[in-house]
């Protein structure tokens, strides 16, 4: 059973499942008393049972993300350049390092101490080109 | 050099950091939750005063409403319909808006709205000929209480779509931002679920 409050679709879902639980109570309260109550102990113990197979408290699930190997089975791949980030060349030899084996490539693009706040936007921006590259170049990376 | 390596990875942001968000849930629908809660707690002490005089009251009357006291069932299940028919106006309302629909949502909006109103006209008008007022007795009292303060929830969520249906008019809402809408829905909902519990065990039970 998901939260009513969620959104205004549960809220809606919610509105049905009340008719649909208090309905039968109703009937049969009108039938008997003692019939009622049975029926309303029976409703009462399903919806109970229901709520603590969904309830919120449990451990939510593991959050989505790139799948990721054994850490044996992980080749960690650390790449720090500045310039040169963008070269080809650099990209073919991380490809070619990362083929065949489940990859973990840590880039640092480091700015000289130095240099001005546009050295550090341009270096910035190499590094997020690059990474937009070499995600787009394996199909199961994380970076 | 390693400090710029660091900021090199992060995106540059400007101004205070962004909250803290530890909730799962979006802080308007928990902000909903804990309000609804609050007034389910609220219905709670009411239900638990109408236990009382029914049921734990050693003088109640083992007839329920003790004569020769009698409630509309009839029209008060008429106003069961038509509240349970704008649930379903209201959740037309939220899925003609997520569609990019807004006549629908104008449309869904104004009729709930109708019937909501139409609800607690029907309510007044059972108070006018109900027979019995506060003073008849702690049976009375329980029941204008419970159903009057579902009725001032209605009032409350009649304001709420009011509010919603103007601003669909003026064209607010769209599919990606209608909270305008799906919150008072949520409310809406909220009212109804109430209602109905309030109808079985008063009118029915």
């Amino acid at each position: 059973m998901r939260n009513p409050l969620e959104n205004e679709e549960a809220a809606f879902r919610f509105v049905l499942g009340t008719i649909a639980y208090l309905a039968p109570i109703v009937v049969a309260s009108w039938i008997s008393t003692w019939l009622g109550v049975l029926v309303f102990v029976a409703v009462t113990g399903i919806v109970v049972y229901r709520f603590s197979r969904s309830a919120p408290w449990r451990s939510p699930p593991a959050a989505a993300g790139p799948a990721r190997a054994a850490v044996e089975d992980t080749r960690r791949i650390l790449v720090v350049a500045n310039e040169t980030l963008l070269g080809d060349r650099l990209r073919e030899v991380v490809v070619r390092l990362a083929d065949g084996v489940a990859e973990d490539v840590l880039v640092v693009c480091p700015v000289r101490g130095h240099s001005t706040g546009r050295d550090a936007v341009a270096a910035s921006e190499r590094l997020r080109s690059a990474l937009e590259e070499l995600r787009g170049s394996s199909s199961r990376n994380s970076m | 050099m390693s400090a710029h390596a660091e900021a090199a990875l992060h995106d540059h942001h400007h101004g205070p950091p962004t909250a803290n968000q530890s909730s799962r849930i979006d802080s308007k629908v928990l902000g909903m939750f804990l309000f609804i809660g609050s007034e389910a707690m609220l219905f709670g002490s009411f239900f638990a005063v109408y236990f009382f005089v029914r049921v734990v009251n050693s003088h109640a009357s083992s007839v329920w409403p003790p004569p020769p006291y009698e409630f509309p069932k009839f029209v008060a299940g008429i106003n069961t319909a038509i509240l349970f028919t704008s649930s379903f106006t209201m959740h037309w309302a939220l899925q003609s808006i997520k569609r990019n629909n807004r006549r629908g949502l104008q449309a869904g909006l104004v009729l709930t709205i109708l019937m909501g109103t139409a609800f607690l006209v029907t309510q007044f008008i059972e108070y006018a000929h109900v027979g019995f007022n506060t003073s008849d007795g702690a049976f009375a009292s329980a029941f204008f209480g419970l159903t009057g303060l579902h009725g001032a929830h209605v009032l409350v969520g009649l304001t709420l779509l009011t509010m919603a249906a103007v601003r669909s008019f003026r064209g607010h809402f769209s599919p990606e931002h209608h909270h305008g809408v799906e919150l008072p829905g949520i409310y809406w909902h909220f009212v109804d679920v109430m209602w109905l519990v309030v109808y079985a065990t008063v009118y029915l039970l």
